[in-house]
């Protein structure tokens, strides 16, 4: 019984612990706005795209989440640029732009090394965040969670009609931005927890897994949330036992109870889908003979 | 130090050879990739091979077989909930993927082998071993000839596969065929570019060759041109810098990509 | 004192940026109080024309005024309303009827969009007024057809729009509906508002309509129903695509009771009568209409 607190002892657990279900949470918040709008290429896209800017912030000696940041809406901004200007597929443009951005954060890490090194930016290190790097990802996570609480309908209604969202007078193209630095945003705050590569798992997984439990969206904010701080704080605290990589903890998590929920799901899940397809099949007969004879 | 000194280097000779290799075999699926809308699959398949790779090294089995095989279920699995659920298909590829490289990354940390993870990363095309080498080169050549072979084929299941069904082609098959190529090619270019950067060689050259022309034939030269100029570029230019090999070609990728956009928009605005 | 309700639609060009023309030189007018059908063939620049009514696109030339306002200055009084086709709408989206409703209320509520006992009044009265009070819980998904455009109808109704847009709204909609949506229309029509409506179906105008704008690339017509849907206009908006059938004095025995019968499927058919006159099944209370409408026209010209 002991054993299980003593991650709990340590200082540098509990900070991991803390700060993993806080981004958990706020990534797992903005992953049902981004599952619903289509949007998961582009969220590892930007989770690619902000590792230049770690570098090149390191190298003017600016904090790494500005840069990150910067560069991230560079990104997105030159895959729109380049989609208007092209006959190109979305996705193909996203792939070209992404993979550029992230070569270039690759080539200057390998020139000129930060202080968050290959592996880190790769696969995120928790475990060894320090205190001013904790210190920006709490003031990402704050300010996503107060643009995100102040303007969730907005997003909610640009996600669903962007037509009539221009109709009663919103600004989409503010909408359409804003949701794209929340992406950007958010990448960066990940990034030391789960690393660029698993970034996206954050930000499509909860939303997905709360997307099958639910029909409202007020509902699947609240699941999805819930399921990415928990996910974030097991995941760490459980990192800890089997001594292995805390990002790929968190996101065997989710994706374990995205799997179950799948199953599960008391609507939406396979077990409740086919169940419903064979009442379906067996009350098909009966039924259609009721009808045929009701309209003789 | 001239111009000419890398060549006198045997391994970056064989280097370049591999790269004009690789740089074929990605070029030419890329121009089916592109056109099928496919450029998050490949990102997904390239991921989704890390499982496989440990899996296939606790084994003893070579890493390729392993690859391709991860990679295959990557894409089988994706489909198979997309079928069954209402979720979008391209959340399910990023829940799918990321799912198996965090279990992937996992897996290695206990298995210990750091030797190998950057090299699989990053590629490491100026130190391939013998065996990695000859395993690039049979994936390489197979892909390659096959993709030849049924190029028609393919380029009409990409086009209109309600067609290609109708004319009689098998079309389940041709979409299995199609990802067994992606795997293949994954894992041939994996030890040259590394994973992470593999969509990258399967996705710029489909896309410069895409700006540059409007008939098929065309695009799979273009594309292959553009491909083995810019992994031979990539290889010779990290050699003066010092700099990851991986993404020197894919940034020489890019600058070609840039290069046809520049030009196409020139050309459009000239007419 | 606001202007008197209109779309004053002049000269107005179009061009996307990819140098295609779809609209050019188009010019309409539509007063208060009125149903006007959009009618031309896919391609013809229906919605090309909604979406410069609804400042999606700017024209290259020419000018919209809706209420004497541009249409960027119309926004802020959320007077344009537009009702989607359903192919547009993604209806595995986790929100129910109300919430859509709700979403009509956003541009009258305040920066955080909590709304107020007001928006929720408007939202019952709006659901009641379509008739889908009982199915206000439901996910948008798990309606009917014809169910689905109530909604999107009652979302209009809650923004309170008096200028309303709507996208095709009888496809996949069963004849029943058809007349439900057709009674709601007339209604809004008699509370002064503007209901335009695109429609490729021909045979459902003279059902719904008392203007017509026929769009083939420009406008080619436009005014009353009565004057602009004659076989002539209708030919050119339509070119080929129309296929005719006529019924002549042979096929039309004294012994069937002068009477024949045409069967089509839920498309509604478009029949002239002798000297090109329309018939549709409201006749006698139109009539009364066409009747104003001329005493009208006539005391103008004796003003004059």
């Amino acid at each position: 019984m002991t054993d299980l607190l003593t991650p709990f002892e340590y200082d540098y657990m509990l900070k991991a612990i803390l700060v993993s279900g806080l981004i958990g949470g706020v990534c797992a918040f903005l992953s049902c706005f981004i599952t619903l709008k289509g949007w998961s290429l582009m969220g590892d896209a930007l989770s690619h795209a902000v590792v230049p800017g770690v570098s090149l912030a390191w190298i003017i000696g600016l904090p790494f989440s500005v840069g990150a940041f910067i560069t991230g809406i560079l990104a997105a901004l030159t895959m729109g640029w380049i989609k208007r200007k092209s006959a190109l597929r979305e996705d193909a443009v996203i792939g070209v732009v992404f993979t550029s951005w992230f070569a270039l954060g690759l080539l200057l890490l390998s020139l000129y090394p930060s202080h968050l090194n290959l592996k880190t930016i790769i696969f995120g290190n928790i475990l060894a965040i320090s205190d001013p790097d904790i210190l920006q990802v709490l003031t990402i996570a704050g300010l996503s969670i107060i643009v995100l609480t102040i303007k969730w309908r907005d997003l909610l209604l640009y996600c669903f009609d962007e037509a009539h969202a221009r109709a009663i007078g919103l600004n989409t193209g503010f909408l359409h931005f804003l949701l794209l630095s929340l992406l950007a945003a958010t990448a960066v705050a990940a990034l030391q927890t789960v690393g660029a590569c698993l970034v996206v798992a954050m930000l499509v997984t909860p939303g997905a897994t709360a997307y099958l439990l639910t029909d409202r969206f007020g509902r699947m904010l609240v699941i999805a949330t819930l399921t990415g701080a928990l996910c974030g704080i097991t995941g760490a605290y459980a990192s800890y036992f089997i001594n292995g990589s805390t990002g790929g903890c968190i996101v065997v998590l989710q994706t374990l109870v995205f799997l179950t929920a799948l199953i599960f799901a008391p609507k939406h899940g396979l077990l409740a889908t086919r169940r419903l397809r064979r009442l379906a099949t067996q009350s098909f007969t009966p039924t259609s003979m009721e009808k045929a004879g009701a309209a003789s | 130090m001239n111009w000419l000194t890398p060549l006198q280097y045997p391994f970056m000779v064989e280097a370049l050879l591999i790269s004009v290799l690789i740089g074929s075999v990605c070029a030419v699926l890329s121009c089916y990739l592109v056109l099928k809308g496919w450029s998050l699959m490949g990102d997904a398949i390239s991921h989704a091979v890390l499982p496989g790779i440990v899996i296939a090294y606790m084994l003893g089995l070579p890493l390729a077989v392993g690859a391709f095989a991860a990679g295959l279920f990557c894409a089988m699995a994706t489909g198979w909930i997309k079928a069954c659920t209402r979720i979008k298909e391209d959340t399910v590829m990023g829940i799918v993927f990321t799912g198996m490289f965090a279990f992937g990354l996992v897996l290695f940390t206990k298995v210990q082998t750091d030797a190998h993870l950057n090299h699989i990363l990053f590629g490491n095309i100026l130190g391939i071993e013998r065996a990695d080498l000859l395993q690039t080169i049979i994936a390489a050549v197979i892909t390659l000839s096959v993709v030849l072979i049924m190029r028609k084929d393919l380029m009409l299941f990409c086009f209109d596969p309600a067609h290609a069904r109708a004319i009689g082609l098998n079309t389940t098959l041709m979409h299995y065929v199609l990802l067994s190529l992606l795997s293949g090619t994954i894992v041939a270019s994996m030890q040259a570019v590394g994973i992470l950067l593999v969509v990258a060689m399967l996705v710029t050259p489909g896309c410069t060759a895409r700006l540059l022309t409007d008939r098929f034939d065309r695009m799979l030269m273009i594309a292959t041109a553009s491909s083995v100029l810019a992994s031979c570029l990539g290889v010779y230019v990290s050699f003066f810098i010092n700099g990851t090999t991986g993404a020197c070609i894919v940034l020489a990728q890019t600058l070609l990509f840039l290069l046809a956009f520049a030009t196409s928009k020139w050309r459009t605005r000239s007419v | 004192m606001t202007p008197p309700l209109s779309i004053e639609v002049s000269n107005v060009t179009v061009a996307y940026p990819n140098g295609l023309t779809a609209l050019s030189d188009a010019t309409f007018t539509l007063k208060q109080g009125t149903i006007a059908a959009l009618v031309g063939v896919n391609g013809s620049g229906k919605s090309t024309l909604f979406k410069a009514i609804m400042g999606f696109v700017q024209p290259v030339s020419g000018s919209i005024r809706l209420a004497g306002d541009t249409v960027k200055e119309s926004r802020k009084h959320k007077l344009v309303a537009y009702v989607p086709q359903s192919e547009e709408v993604d209806w595995t989206f986790p929100v129910s009827v109300w919430d859509v409703v709700m979403m009509g209320r956003y541009g009258h509520m305040n920066f955080l969009r909590i709304p107020s006992a007001e928006d929720k009044r408007m939202v019952r009265e709006s659901l009641a007024r379509v008739g889908m009070t009982d199915f206000q819980e439901r996910q948008i998904g798990e309606l009917s057809g014809g169910q689905k455009k109530r909604v999107f109808l009652a979302r209009a109704l809650a923004q309170n729009g008096q200028i309303i847009l709507l996208d095709e709204p009888f496809t996949g909609v069963d004849v029943t509906t058809e007349e439900a949506i057709i009674e709601l229309l007339r209604a809004l029509r008699d509370e002064g508002r503007i209901i335009l409506v695109s429609t490729h179906n021909l045979g459902s105008v003279p059902e719904f309509c008392d203007q017509v704008v026929l769009v083939n690339r420009t406008v080619l017509a436009a005014g009353p129903l009565e004057e602009v849907f004659t076989e002539d206009n209708l030919s050119r908006a339509f070119g080929g695509v129309l296929r005719q059938f006529h019924f002549e004095s042979s096929t039309i025995q004294d012994h069937d009771g002068k009477t024949v019968k045409l069967l089509t499927d839920d498309e509604r058919p478009l029949v002239f009568g002798k000297d090109g006159h329309l018939e549709y099944k409201d006749r006698s209370e139109r009539e009364e209409l066409v009747k104003q409408r001329e005493k009208i026209e006539d005391g103008r010209v004796n003003d004059e």
